[in-house]
């Protein structure tokens, strides 16, 4: 039985006709992109919701593994711009 | 207390009057975003680390020559220059120069893994070579999503106003890109737990 809560236009009508503005709800949830009311009846939802919840535990486990590289340029490049930005600096010209 | 975190604006304020750790701070606030744009364009990590390089002394040189100007958002404009200089490069390049061992595996992959191989578990290392060449087997539309969501860690607001499409768009792009990449993870066997 559904819950008899109040919640955001967006999620009156959590089914499978409406399958990809889930996985964005999913997604916009997991990166915190969400108004904070929204976030509140969402995790409502996500707790309520076993289907969800299996969904939302997919999607995890795919951006766990993305986790498992990062793209950050070394501290090499990053200590090469410091020097310049020493070599160059506005009061030495 | 909580510290106050200084805007752009004051730590180029801070550069400019002769305080180097302002740059710094400006440089590691904005060198995830900034590296995911150019390494998008160039997909190579090695030319990407160049013009990284290239990108903050450029920006060093236009702050110098009083070029900048002070109402620009400093993020958007240092991405700018970034793809700018990474479409440039892009232009000029007839063959793309790749670093790459008798495998065909690309050097610098290689030289990063033996770096890390101490700490980390081989299982893991294995893992994430076999990521970044799934990534790499994304359409083209779904990768740059990826990049620039995960690791340059854009809004999805943001992203989508940088590659000119709706927000649900950007969104949908994202999350068919997470579907393949588990589809081909299951496919190689790669362990998601």
């Amino acid at each position: 039985m559904q819950p008899n809560i109040k919640l955001h236009s967006s999620y009156k009508y959590k089914t499978p006709m409406n399958f990809d503005s889930t996985h964005h709800d999913l997604l916009r949830y997991h990166y915190n992109e969400m108004p904070k009311r929204e976030k509140t009846l969402f995790e409502m939802q996500l707790k309520q919701n076993p289907e969800l919840q299996l969904q939302y535990q997919k999607m995890c486990l795919a951006l766990k593994q993305l986790d498992t590289t990062d793209l950050l340029p070394s501290k090499t490049s990053v200590d090469i711009i410091m020097g310049q930005a020493q070599a160059q600096h506005p009061e030495l010209q | 207390m909580k510290k106050h975190e200084l805007t752009d604006h004051e730590l180029i304020l801070g550069y400019l009057s002769g305080n180097d750790s302002s740059f710094e701070k400006l440089v590691n606030r904005y060198k995830r975003k900034v590296f995911s744009v150019i390494y998008f364009i160039v997909d190579d990590r090695y030319i990407a680390e160049e013009i990284f390089q290239e990108t903050f002394i450029k920006v060093i040189q236009h702050l110098r020559d009083n070029r900048y100007q002070h109402d620009q958002k400093f993020g958007s404009w240092a991405n700018s220059i970034a793809r700018n200089m990474a479409l440039d490069y892009l232009r000029k390049a007839k063959v793309k120069p790749t670093i790459v061992d008798s495998q065909g595996e690309d050097i610098f992959n290689y030289i990063n893994v033996r770096e890390k191989s101490c700490e980390e578990k081989f299982i893991e290392n294995e893992n994430k070579f076999m990521i970044r060449d799934l990534i790499k087997k994304l359409p083209k539309l779904q990768q740059e999503v990826v990049i620039l969501k995960h690791y340059g860690r854009y809004s999805f607001k943001e992203i989508s106003e940088m590659t000119n499409v709706s927000l649900g768009t950007a969104l949908g792009r994202m999350h068919y890109a997470l579907a393949n990449l588990r589809k081909m993870m299951i496919v190689q066997k790669i362990n998601m737990q």
